[in-house]
């Protein structure tokens, strides 16, 4: 596809705010997404999200702050002046107009002679050839996202942003457009940015991830990253699931500080560790854990925590879910794959002790 | 197993970001939209009410019938509400029974149209209003013939030997079923727009619950229809206790006359009778929107407005 | 299960469309009733069936043959259409200004529109024949065919204003910010967008208007004077001999309202459906 126009800058976000009556959306958001780039705003209803997002299309005017592409600000400017296009939360397809013509809609507007012919071309692209002369509410759930899509898509925009573009549909047509979506920014090569409350579904097509909490981005960079090093408590449970514990900073040992917190005395890597001093939130992601019947020793120290007692066993098939309460340390979840022939056969009430790899431990603010 | 609950999946509920408010802020735009209509209502509805004020108030010239002198006459009231009272009670009494039973007609009618007609709905719809078309007088004239003493309603009610009197036009009778008749499609029409908008699966989960159709009915589906049984209920009320032509057309000579006809009367047919219509006038507006407001309060809602 | 037992299945199953067919009838009754003695061979006025010499198609023949009935049917549709036209006009802005503007007095703005509602035909009536016999006659507004006019767009005013605001109302309002993400200025987006969408609803109120000040009688009788509308026709000449002429016409008025809505519906459903 040829005739789409490369992105021609980064989208530029400088100290943006945006407050309402009574409350802020977004509190002073400064970010920038490289041109090209599949970006995903990550974050709870009422965190920001849409409204950022809803500042970049022109439908938001920031309180104070600046919106860039490239070089060119486009703070104040109308909708209908940015080289922005955006596929709506339910779609928001015109139900007046035909698919052709909800695509044609954009080019036509810019008074482009062959809208028809551009809006075909870019029907072809999502697969909707066959359905270009009915009305959207004669389309499927999937068919309409896609047309929605298309319609953005006809326009070559430098950004093009999605506002909770597959929440809408069930489980696997949204792994399909996951899929699809991918597809055609990668054929395409626009910006694109993404705004969901689907962890799992920004970690699958984003290159980068920014996890917004209260207005403010809490953590951004791409999704292994985040999820393997969380910087935030919020972060560490909102990615996944995290078993954290409040402690302090009590000692150093070469390239590790010792952690001290429930009685233990847990080590954890200085490059990963928010703090060097002070409290900090000892971290482990459940699937990094073990479990076991016994003592697992000196070997393990700094490494371990236990003894505990088994609340809950959970078969999932490929996995068992284990639920520990340890005193003093709440509770721990553990999430092994049934690799081993001889399974650790526990019941709920048994005494046990969990044990991790010290490089996959991690600290957060607190 | 809360914290298991959270593995792999997102956290629960969905991204509610409420519809962007289109309202847009005052403006000349806002001003020169309303001018003209507002304009038009000032001169046409609310400076007609004026002057029906100051008459209600006016004297008769003495000797000099059907000449009025601008004064400030209360007692045009008192003259009016003596001698209409009955009058007033039989409007209110018929325009109540009128409405009652244009509900007990227009529920069952509202029902099927909205979740039994499928695709029966539009021509349904067309039923409700096509009679409008033949003008309302002439229907109610065909009433006075269906209803009259050779027609068949009083032939079959009288075979039967039920009927006291032996006929029905010339008593309340004829002149509550013609108020009931020709305001029936505004009762139908907003109880079903009301539940067309409700969720049919609400009332069959309401089934499920309460198994009994009476009881679904009554705590299910007859709340979530109230707004459109508050407004049709207003709008079959006050066209219906203002009205004169039903108690011409179907009613006796005295014993079933309603305020409109005093108004009408008094308007076209009493020579000087223009103050004491006027205050007739007044009096029903006053009654019937307190008689609203009152309504309103009680079982309300704001969508009316 | 018994057959009485499935009888009252059956019964409660369709007991709502039972009566809702019941109470259809009864609405039509009288339509029947004007269209049975619309062949009535009566002696002096239409009103009791004389087996004599009906049925006869002699009215269906000569529909204007009564002085000044056509006349009052005419006056009704040109009382209407302007009625219709400028209500409309009226009415679908105010209820832009109500629906999307915030401004100083919307509230009394909103009560303004609704009271006429509220208010009983007879007293507007009243109340404006006394403005334009004690208040605007001594300028030389005589009672006629623009004080109908004017009365019939007062009150349609209000019901087209209530049919535009549900429409608006209910018009997602992030299709109009598609339309502005789409390249469309504050024009295009009203003309294109805006305006299709609340286009049935304006369409409607102009039904509704049309046919409301078609058959109001009550207002018109008090502000018309001399002039004479189709139910007025029809009003007064019941009191002298009603000719079986106004039935035609009562009749016919039905059938081509019916069928104008059908079509229209018949068009509208070719438009919706796959091209």
């Amino acid at each position: 596809m040829a005739e789409f126009r490369a992105a021609k800058g980064d989208l530029v976000l400088e100290n943006v705010t945006k407050s309402f009556t009574n409350f802020t959306a977004v509190d002073d958001l400064s970010m920038t997404v490289p041109r090209g780039a599949f970006f995903a705003l990550l974050g709870p209803s009422g965190c920001g999200k849409t409204t950022t997002l809803r500042m970049v299309a022109g439908l938001e005017q920031p309180t104070s702050g600046r919106v860039l592409i490239g070089d060119t600000d486009l703070t104040g400017s109308r909708p209908y002046e940015r080289p922005v296009n955006t596929v709506f939360q339910s779609y928001a397809l015109f139900p007046h107009l035909t698919v052709r013509d909800n695509v044609a809609f954009g080019p036509k507007r810019r008074g482009a002679k062959d809208a028809q012919a551009q809006a075909d071309a870019t029907l072809a692209l999502v697969q909707l050839t066959h359905l270009a002369g009915r009305k959207p509410t004669q389309l499927s759930g999937g068919q309409q996202q896609r047309v929605a899509v298309a319609r953005a898509l006809v326009n070559h925009p430098e950004v093009l942003l999605l506002d909770e573009p597959l929440g809408a549909l069930d489980l696997k047509l949204r792994r399909e457009m996951q899929v699809e979506l991918k597809r055609i920014q990668t054929e395409v090569g626009l910006t694109f940015v993404h705004v969901t409350h689907d962890q799992e579904e920004a970690m699958t097509m984003a290159d980068t991830v920014a996890v917004m909490n209260l207005g403010k981005i809490e953590q951004m960079g791409a999704p292994e990253v985040l999820y393997d090093l969380p910087r935030t408590k919020f972060v560490a449970n909102f990615l996944g699931q995290s078993n954290l514990l409040s402690g302090h900073v009590d000692d150093t040992d070469g390239e590790h500080i010792i952690v001290s917190a429930a009685h233990h005395k847990l080590r954890l890597r200085k490059s990963r560790a928010a703090a060097g001093s002070g409290d900090i939130a000892f971290g482990v992601r459940p699937e990094k854990t073990r479990i076991h019947n016994t003592d697992p020793g000196a070997s393990a120290a700094g490494n371990s925590i236990g003894p505990g007692t088994l609340l809950d066993v959970s078969f999932t098939g490929v996995a068992t879910q284990y639920l520990v309460d340890v005193p003093d340390a709440g509770r721990w979840a553990v999430y092994e794959q049934n690799l081993d022939l001889d399974r650790i056969d526990s019941r709920p009430g048994d005494t046990v002790w969990i044990s991790w790899d010290p490089g996959h431990a991690f600290g957060v603010r607190p | 197993m809360s914290a298991l609950a959270h593995i792999g999946g997102s956290p629960s509920g969905t991204s509610t970001t409420a519809a962007p408010e289109p309202t847009k802020r005052g403006g000349m735009a806002a001003y020169l939209l309303l001018l003209p209509g507002l304009i038009w209502l000032l001169v046409f509805f609310v400076a007609p009410l004026v002057q029906l004020a100051t008459v209600s108030l006016q004297s008769q010239f003495p000797g000099y019938p059907g000449y009025y002198y601008r004064n400030v006459d209360f007692g045009n009231y008192g003259r009016a509400i003596v001698e209409y009272w009955p009058h007033f009670v039989r409007s209110l009494l018929f325009a109540g029974l009128a409405t009652f039973f244009a509900f007990v007609l227009a529920y069952p009618l509202a029902y099927a149209m909205a979740f039994k007609a499928g695709k029966w709905r539009g021509v349904m719809m067309i039923c409700v209003i096509a009679p409008f078309f033949t003008s309302f007088i002439l229907r109610t004239i065909a009433w006075r013939q269906i209803l009259s003493d050779e027609g068949p309603v009083v032939s079959v009610l009288n075979f039967l030997h039920v009927l006291p009197g032996g006929h029905i036009t010339e008593t309340w009778v004829a002149v509550v079923a013609g108020l009931t008749y020709n305001f029936l499609p505004f009762m139908v029409l907003p109880i079903y727009a009301s539940l067309e908008r409700a969720d049919p699966k609400i009332i069959e989960a309401g089934g499920d619950l309460y198994a009994n159709g009476f009881t679904t009915f009554r705590t299910v589906t007859l709340p979530m229809s109230m707004p459109g049984v508050l407004a049709g209920t207003l709008l079959t009320f006050i066209p219906a206790a203002g009205d004169y032509v039903n108690a011409e057309l179907l009613g006796s000579d005295i014993s079933t006359k309603m305020v409109g006809n005093g108004i009408e009367s008094q308007f076209f047919k009493v020579l000087g009778g223009y103050p004491i219509a006027a205050a007739l006038s007044f009096t029903l507006m006053a009654v019937i929107l307190a008689l609203v407001f009152l309504y309103v309060r009680r079982y309300g809602t704001e969508e009316l407005l | 299960m018994s057959t009485g037992q499935r009888l009252k299945f059956w019964f409660a199953e369709r007991f709502a469309m039972i009566v809702a067919l019941l109470v259809l009838f009864y609405l039509f009754l009288p339509v029947l009733y004007t269209f049975v003695f619309s062949f009535n061979n009566y002696k002096k006025s239409n009103i009791s069936w004389n087996p004599e010499g009906s049925p006869t198609l002699e009215h269906w023949q000569n529909p204007c043959g009564p002085p000044g009935l056509c006349e009052s049917l005419g006056t009704s549709i040109k009382v209407g259409g302007i009625a219709t036209l400028v209500a409309t006009v009226l009415g679908t802005m105010l209820a832009f200004a109500l629906v999307r503007h915030r401004f100083k007095g919307r509230g009394a703005g909103n009560i303004l529109v609704f009271i006429p509602m509220a208010t009983p035909e007879i007293v507007l009536g009243a109340s404006l024949l006394t403005l334009f016999v004690q208040g605007f006659g001594q300028y030389g507004l005589k009672l006629g065919f623009w004080t109908i006019v004017f009365a019939h767009i007062m009150f349609c005013i209000s019901f087209v204003v209530v049919t535009v605001k549900a429409r608006l109302q209910s018009l997602d309002p992030r299709l109009e910010e598609a339309a502005q993400d789409l390249y469309a200025g504050p024009g295009s987006t009203f003309w294109r967008v805006t305006f299709p969408l609340v286009l049935p609803g304006i369409v409607s109120a102009a039904l509704l208007s049309f046919s409301l000040s078609f058959d109001d009688f009550i207002i018109t009788n008090f502000v018309s004077g001399d002039t004479s509308t189709f139910p007025k026709f029809v009003y007064v000449s019941y009191l002298r001999g009603i000719p079986a002429q106004a039935n035609v016409i009562g009749f016919s008025m039905f059938v081509i309202a019916v069928l104008l809505v059908v079509v229209g519906q018949v068009i509208g459903s070719r438009r919706r459906s796959p091209a």
